[in-house]
C-alpha cells in the first residue's frame, strides 16, 4: 500500500485519463483519486488543454458576413436551374449555328446597309427638292398681278381657255 | 439538447423558423472549425455559408437526431478538404502564389497585446499541427478547439473508436513535447 503511494502515475497514463479514463488500472485509479500531487498534475495539463479552447474562442474573429445562407429566405427548385440551363445552352448554340451559316448580318453587311439608307434619303430629298422648284416655276408663269385672280388649282396646259389664246401649234418650234 | 433535437425535427419536416435556429446555434462553432483550419476569415466565411447550404439540401436524409452534431462536422470537414485539394490544383497550375497561407488577419477592434498574442497562438499552434500527422492533428483539433467528444469525432470521421484514441493519445504525446506553446498556455492561464 504505501508503494502504491510513493510511485507515481507516469506522464502516459495521466495522458490516458484525458483519453479513456477507463483504461487505467485499478491500482493507477486508486492512486490518482488519493495522490494530491498527481492530481496536481492532471488538473494542470487539463487547463492547458482548455486554455487552448478558450483562446481558440478569444482569437476567433467576428464574421464580417452574415454566415447563414441566403437561399433559406427564398428556396429555388433545381428544376428551374436545370430548365433555365437547358434554355441557355440552347440559345448559345442556336447564335453558334446562326454566325457558322451566316444567318447574322456581317459588319460589311451592315456598313452596306447602312451606305443605302442615306443614299435613299438623299435622293428622295433632292426630288423633293426638284419637284418643289417645279412646281413654283410652273405657278410662275403668269406674271404676278395676275397670279391673284387665278385659283390655287389652276393648270395652265389643261385649261381650254390658254389652248385658245395661246394655241400649242403656235408654241411648237417649227423643225423644218 | 431537447431543444436542439427539437429544431432539427422542425427543420427536417420544412419549418424554416427551425432551420434558422439551428444554424444560428451552429454557425459560430462551425465557423471556428473552418477558420483554424485555413487561417483565412473571408474564405472561412464563405465555406462556412457553402456548409450550411449543404445543410439544407440534405437535412433530410438523417435519420437520427442524435447523429446530427457529428454529420455537420463531417460535411465541414469534406469542405475543407475540397477547399485544399482545390487550393492545390490553383498552385499547381500557377493561378495562386500561395499553398499554404501564413496571413494571420487583426481586427481593428483589437488591442496590439492581443494581436501580439493572437499571431503567436496562431503561429504555435500551426507549428505544432506540424508535427503532427494528419489524423492527429484532426483529432487533436476536434477534441481541444472544436471541444467534440469521442464519440462525435469517430462519427464524423468514420474512424474505429480505439484508432480515434490511439491517433489522440499520440497528439497528447507531442504536444506535451511542444515547451513553447505549454508556456504560451500557461501565462495565459495564470
Amino acid at each position: 500500500m504505501s508503494e502504491q503511494k510513493t510511485k507515481h502515475l507516469v506522464d502516459d497514463a495521466i495522458l490516458w485519463t484525458f483519453i479513456d479514463p477507463d483504461k487505467l488500472q485499478e491500482s493507477e485509479k486508486n492512486h490518482l483519486q488519493n495522490c494530491q500531487i498527481c492530481q496536481d498534475r492532471q488538473t494542470s495539463f487539463m487547463q492547458e488543454l482548455n486554455e487552448i479552447k478558450h483562446l481558440s474562442q478569444e482569437f476567433l474573429p467576428k464574421p464580417k458576413l452574415n454566415l447563414r445562407p441566403v437561399s433559406i429566405t427564398k428556396t429555388v427548385s433545381p428544376v428551374f436551374f436545370r430548365m433555365k440551363n437547358a434554355l441557355a445552352y440552347t440559345f448559345m448554340v442556336m447564335i453558334c449555328i446562326g454566325g457558322v451559316f451566316g444567318l447574322w448580318p456581317s459588319q460589311n453587311q451592315i456598313i452596306d446597309q447602312v451606305a443605302i439608307e442615306q443614299a435613299n434619303t438623299s435622293i428622295e430629298t433632292m426630288l423633293n427638292t426638284t419637284d418643289a422648284d417645279y412646281q413654283t416655276h410652273m405657278d410662275s408663269i403668269l406674271p404676278v398681278t395676275f397670279q391673284y385672280i387665278v385659283d390655287d388649282e389652276f393648270e395652265i396646259m389643261s385649261n381650254p381657255f390658254y389652248d385658245y389664246v395661246f394655241p400649242i401649234s403656235t408654241l411648237e418650234v417649227d423643225d423644218s | 439538447m431537447d431543444q436542439i433535437s427539437g429544431w432539427f425535427r422542425e427543420a427536417q419536416s420544412g419549418n424554416r423558423y427551425a432551420l434558422n435556429q439551428l444554424i444560428d446555434y451552429y454557425q459560430k462553432d462551425i465557423f471556428r472549425f473552418v477558420y483554424y483550419r485555413i487561417h483565412h476569415q473571408a474564405d472561412a466565411e464563405d465555406l462556412t455559408q457553402d456548409i450550411f447550404m449543404q445543410v439544407i439540401r440534405r437535412i433530410r436524409t438523417v435519420k437520427d437526431h442524435s447523429l446530427f452534431k457529428a454529420w455537420l462536422y463531417k460535411i465541414a470537414r469534406n469542405r475543407v478538404t475540397d477547399f485544399y485539394r482545390k487550393k492545390r490544383i490553383l498552385f499547381f497550375v500557377g493561378t495562386t502564389d500561395d499553398l499554404d497561407s501564413d496571413n494571420c488577419e487583426t481586427s481593428e477592434q483589437d488591442s496590439p497585446e492581443t494581436e501580439v498574442n493572437k499571431k503567436e497562438f496562431i503561429t504555435l499552434l500551426k507549428c505544432l499541427s506540424k508535427d503532427l500527422s494528419k489524423w492527429e492533428r484532426e483529432i487533436f483539433l476536434m477534441r481541444f478547439i472544436d471541444d467534440l467528444d469521442i464519440k462525435d469525432i469517430t462519427l464524423a470521421l468514420g474512424k474505429n473508436e480505439n484508432t480515434v484514441k490511439t491517433h489522440l493519445y499520440r497528439a497528447l504525446q507531442k504536444f506535451k513535447k511542444h515547451q513553447k506553446f505549454r508556456e504560451l498556455l500557461q501565462t495565459s492561464k495564470g
